[in-house]
């Protein structure tokens, strides 16, 4: 009886959560229905394809590790200390997520190209950074750490201050207390931001093309090879598509089980 | 060892300011929330800044008019946080050996299986702090203090967090435990019932200022604040127990 009474309620809830459900659901599909195994192969062995995932790969995990190394300290830092700036830093390290990646190319050549703040002191030494694989590394560094260091603060913010503070006065040096409570707390907050750091390094698009351009194995990533082969051969670019289709989602769903920990951790510490 | 305390610190529109004559047993701090307990506590730790001066026995921690400051990790003084601040991704015994200085690893390990043994919590070492219950929490957080042989022992509200059952033993036994370690100790409380457990002297916080030190009986007879009188209108016979027997 409550049921029929609700049918209206139920129908819409189902209507509208399918239609959209759907609407995300297809063009994915359809990347995958619409290319058999060997069309795969042939746009797998399409000679861009290949270099395109190596550099890819090397690029993003060097880009990966920068922003690990470095971002960390500087996730410490805002999680754990509060001072006058820290409002302001948070907010400019948070810009390149939300900034166009047209406008992360134009910045990123201003400052690095060659008649650039930095990049013409560097052209005086004879280092040329855009249009090379070092500026594919510099423009994911950019546009993914704020990825990282919203994830990683977020973790070392919501770490129990007590336990810092007993691991002080037990004789632990600011240092100690960072890698052996701070850092093994936080892990599955780094351990996230890390995952959609790369993930968002591995699809880094716009500001590579501006400021490192689209060279077959020094700066043509799979997305710039997706961009360059789409009018040529379009399963070349299907399967470029495939793999970072499957990629993403394979990143999301062992992300999952980091995200349940996450909840679990703080829940503890609550109890 | 006798503790010595002349703290002054402003926060914004909050300002503590507690100078407390030397004393050698245990001194309950009460009052409100929001007096400034914890703080006071974070001051003596080190790792809230203020001004003044703190004298552990011949130790200095603090002496601002010197430029002492003595950072929180030489100040030697075990600390028990008001939720126990278990490091929950180690085992007990872990938590209990961090502090533990000088020999091997199987020596450090020994001294901490001892302590917990000392406070009848042996059979956890192996636990991970989640699966422990508040009374056992408490019992680890103190041993775990205890591992730096401190100079002095600062506890913030260690029975607030228990429920009403676990609350009687766990004042007993801190009690008669407290005694025997026989170090200056401060416990932080927002109940009166606590220090009536636990104080030889009570310290009555209120505002960022000390509103009456004294003891027990003190306080009872000559109440200086209306959280006090209040406080002894609701109760008007404790029970008396061994730790109001020190009162002088």
């Amino acid at each position: 009886m409550a049921r029929r009474r609700n049918w209206w309620w139920w129908g819409g809830l189902g209507f509208s959560a399918g239609t959209l459900l759907l609407f995300m659901l297809l063009p994915v599909a359809a990347l995958f229905v619409t290319l058999g195994a060997e069309e795969l192969w042939a746009g797998m062995s399409h000679p861009a394809v290949a270099p395109a995932l190596w550099l890819s790969l090397k690029t993003t995990l060097v880009s990966l590790g920068i922003i690990v190394l470095l971002g960390t300290p500087l996730a410490w830092l805002l999680g754990r200390h509060h001072g006058r700036w820290s409002r302001w830093i948070e907010t400019l390290v948070r810009l390149p997520a939300v900034l166009p990646p047209a406008v992360a190319g134009v910045a990123l050549l201003l400052a690095f190209g060659r008649r650039g703040l930095l990049g013409s002191w560097l052209a005086e030494m004879g280092v040329t950074v855009a249009f090379s694989s070092a500026a594919v590394v510099l423009s994911q560094v950019f546009v993914a750490a704020p990825f990282f260091l919203q994830s990683a603060t977020a973790a070392f913010r919501s770490l129990d201050g007590d336990q810092l503070t007993v691991a002080r006065t037990l004789g632990a040096s600011p240092a100690r207390v960072f890698f052996e409570i701070g850092l093994p707390l936080a892990r599955p907050g780094l351990i996230v931001g890390a995952a959609m750091g790369w993930a968002r390094a591995l699809g880094e698009f716009g500001a590579t093309l501006m400021f490192a351009g689209n060279l077959t194995g020094e700066t043509q990533t799979m997305t710039l090879a997706i961009y360059t082969t789409f009018e040529s051969d379009l399963r070349a670019a299907q399967a470029i598509s495939v793999i970072l289709v499957v990629v993403a989602f394979g990143i999301l769903y062992l992300l999952s089980a980091p995200a349940e920990q996450l909840a679990r951790a703080a829940h503890e510490s609550r109890d | 060892m006798s503790l010595a305390i002349d703290l002054d610190l402003r926060r914004g529109s909050f300002h503590l300011q507690v100078a407390l004559p030397p004393h050698e047993g245990t001194t309950v701090v009460v009052g409100p929330n929001g007096a400034g307990k914890s703080t006071l506590l974070e001051c003596m730790l080190g790792v809230q800044r203020s001004e003044g001066r703190i004298e552990l026995g011949g130790n200095v921690l603090l002496a601002s008019e010197e430029g002492v400051d003595v950072p929180p990790e030489e100040r030697r003084l075990g600390y028990v946080p008001q939720r126990y601040a278990l490091f929950r991704h180690m085992t007990v015994l872990r938590n209990v050996a961090f502090g533990i200085k000088g020999g091997s690893r199987a020596e450090r390990d020994d001294r901490a299986r001892d302590l917990l043994d000392e406070l009848g919590v042996g059979h956890l070492a192996r636990r991970k702090p989640a699966a422990l219950s508040g009374g056992e929490s408490q019992r680890v957080a103190l041993a775990r203090a205890l591992s730096i042989e401190p100079r002095a022992l600062l506890l913030d509200e260690p029975l607030a967090a228990l429920d009403v059952g676990a609350r009687r033993r766990v004042r007993d036994f801190l009690g008669s435990r407290l005694r025997e370690v026989g170090v200056p100790t401060v416990v932080v409380s927002h109940d009166l019932a606590d220090a009536v457990a636990l104080a030889e002297r009570v310290v009555v916080l209120e505002a960022g200022r000390v509103a009456q030190v004294g003891s027990l009986a003190t306080l009872r007879n000559e109440p200086a604040s209306p959280f006090v009188a209040a406080f002894f209108s609701e109760h008007p016979e404790p029970a008396p127990s061994p730790g109001d027997t020190g009162a002088a």
